[in-house]
């Protein structure tokens, strides 16, 4: 039986003896590696058991956390054996069988590099990477750049370079946290400007609704001073009786250097009681209508000649009822003839429209009624009457206003205009736009008559009004100010300037 | 001189700066103080001639938008309450300086 029995070849000695002697050299490669492969595996359990990362590990297998050092250690190895270029592979492996594959030696834990040299740039889009290390990458990518660079210079004439790319040459800089358009420099910030806002964010923080800054001759305030707009208050009763939980700041500023009206105050909607005594204020930007909650405006020992008729609106419209106005320059109505001189046409022309007509609120809380026919000022008086009569005349606003009025909607960050205009600009060019980068810090005007906006105003005139609030008007001298307050109405009467203008193109059509 | 008044034709012809001509009924391009001036027959300048005013800092695409608004200003000369011409914000700083120049 034996005999007739075919011969068959020989088994191999063992099927999980790497070294076989009698597999086809393809095969026998491939076991090579598998060996390799189970040899690494075996490594790898007692490296990766040893270590411990702090994350969570992932929940799926599909999983891949996204940090640095999971790149090299844990998981991702098991499946991979080798992450790397092959001649490394071919390297190491080299190494580990000259080494006699001792399983002693410890396994050199691969530093993970970036290849930049691939031209590619994968910018990873979580924040959880490492940002300590970027400012070292950004180093040692303009590092590899400049080497890559000089060398591309030097072999350039004997060897054409393997991509033509430019990008290969140009990536580097402008991602490189070093080159000067993302240096992001240092605001300087005025130690003035930081103690206000120091002061400013205080109150804010703490829901203090007395924002005090008198006294600390300021002249201008910061832009971030609007953070007093995100006050909120700090009062759980409030939650019970279901109140507006917006706080209702005071703003104190008395005693300081103002020349111009702190603009940021316009977009302080909420605000209570506005302080402005004792500064050197000349002009009350028409943006105080945003104002609508203010209850007390203290304006005295100012240089105010008028006030804007958005004021009027405050008092008979909305909540002031506390205004604090002398001593003030205030312009002084002509003598009596003046406007018994029916002879005027600009006083009969305004006269025949009257805005308030001698309103008489229902409310007890104040009444508000026309003094005196509104007047015209003469030229001398104030600068922008002197441009009525010409402007009147035009039905339509000019291209100028409606390239003004289109600029100012167009230019939502109110960002000054004349910087952009070439050279030999004429003259009459940039003080339009000068004159539209302040209208937009003022906030902005509007006619009386239509109630559109402009930019240019065709015509300005002053009207005197007589304002009786039965609340507070405090008329003292300059040297005691103290505020009058009775239960009773009083009967305290105000002659005040207000500037009033229109567009100039709606007024031949009413 | 009278009888130049009665040629003088309802039209003129104004020319940007890179060739674009524009033909513009005269009562709509005396809304600019310029042209107006220009045309004038008092003051004998060659445009009021010719009818035909080269207008060599402005391009035409400019000069078209400011067309548009002598025939928007003629239009709603009389009524009320227009809104207000729509100026692509591109052109606005262009406009500005044209509008300085035309005197509108």
């Amino acid at each position: 039986m034996d005999e007739n029995e075919l011969q068959l070849p020989t088994l191999p000695k063992s099927a999980s003896d790497p070294q076989l002697p009698y597999t086809p050299s393809f095969l026998r490669l491939n076991s090579r590696k598998r060996a390799a492969r189970s040899y690494e595996l075996q490594d790898e359990d007692v490296y990766s058991s040893s270590l411990h990362t702090s994350s969570d590990p992932a929940l799926f297998s599909s999983d891949e956390t996204p940090d640095a050092e999971n790149y090299s250690g844990g998981k991702r190895q098991k499946k991979k054996t080798y992450a790397g270029t092959w001649w490394g592979e071919r390297h190491g492996r080299a190494g580990s069988a000259a080494s006699g594959s001792s399983g002693g030696r410890p396994r050199i834990k691969r530093k993970f590099t970036r290849n930049f040299d691939s031209g590619v740039f994968m910018c990873s889009d979580d924040g959880s990477t490492d940002v300590s290390s970027d400012s070292s990458f950004g180093a040692d990518l303009l590092e590899e750049q400049q080497r890559t660079e000089q060398t591309a210079v030097a072999t350039q004439a004997r060897t054409p370079p393997r991509s033509k790319l430019p990008l290969n040459q140009n990536i580097g800089s402008p991602i490189s946290p070093r080159s000067p358009r993302f240096v992001k420099k240092p605001a300087v910030i005025d130690p003035r400007e930081q103690q206000i806002l120091t002061i400013v964010r205080k109150c804010v923080e703490e829901s203090k609704e007395d924002i005090d800054l008198s006294g600390m001759s300021l002249e201008s305030l910061p832009a971030e001073t609007r953070e007093i707009a995100t006050m909120v208050k700090d009062d759980p009763s409030n939650l019970i009786h279901f109140d507006s939980l917006v706080a209702r700041p005071r703003l104190y500023l008395s005693n300081n250097l103002f020349r111009q009206f702190p603009t940021p105050i316009l977009d302080l909607s909420n605000l209570r009681l506005l302080s402005l005594r004792q500064n050197k204020l000349t002009h009350i930007p028409p943006g105080i209508r945003n104002l609508v909650k203010l209850e007390t405006l203290n304006i005295s020992g100012n240089r105010l000649q008028s006030l804007p008729i958005e004021v009027l609106d405050l008092m008979s419209k909305h909540r002031l009822t506390e205004l604090h106005c002398d001593p003030n320059p205030w312009l002084v109505p002509p003598a009596q003839h003046d406007q018994d001189s029916t002879n005027n046409p600009d006083h009969q022309r305004i006269s025949a429209q009257p805005r308030y007509n001698c309103t008489d609120h229902a409310g007890p809380v104040k009444k508000i009624y026309t003094w005196h026919t509104p007047l015209t000022l003469t030229a001398s008086t104030l600068t922008s009457a002197a441009t009525a009569s010409d402007s009147i005349r035009q039905s339509m606003p000019s291209l100028t206003e409606l390239v003004l009025r289109q600029l100012s909607r167009s230019n939502p960050t109110k960002r000054d205009l004349t910087s952009l205009m070439p050279e030999h600009t004429s003259p009459g060019v940039l003080s339009q736009l000068h004159d539209l980068h302040q209208a937009q810090l003022d906030g902005g005007r509007c006619c009386v008559k239509c109630g559109r906006e402009f930019i240019r105003a065709g015509t300005t005139w002053i009207e005197w009004w007589d304002i009786m609030l039965n609340g507070v008007i405090s008329r003292t001298g300059p040297a005691t100010e103290h505020v009058v307050q009775s239960p009773f109405p009083l009967t305290t009467s105000l002659v005040l300037p207000f500037e009033v203008a229109d567009c100039g193109s709606c007024s031949r059509s009413k | 001189m009278a009888d130049t008044n009665k040629e003088l034709s309802p039209f003129v012809t104004l020319v940007s700066a890179d060739g674009f001509e524009f033909h513009v009924r005269r009562s709509a391009a005396c809304v600019s103080g310029t042209i107006r001036r220009m045309l004038d027959v008092q003051n004998n300048f060659s445009e009021a001639q010719s009818g035909v005013c080269h207008l060599e800092n402005l391009s035409g695409i400019v000069l078209e938008k400011v067309v548009e608004y002598f025939y928007y200003n003629e239009k709603h000369h009389q009524s009320s309450s227009v809104a207000d011409m729509d100026i692509p914000a591109d052109l606005c700083l262009e406009l500005l300086m044209a509008a300085d120049y035309l005197d509108t």
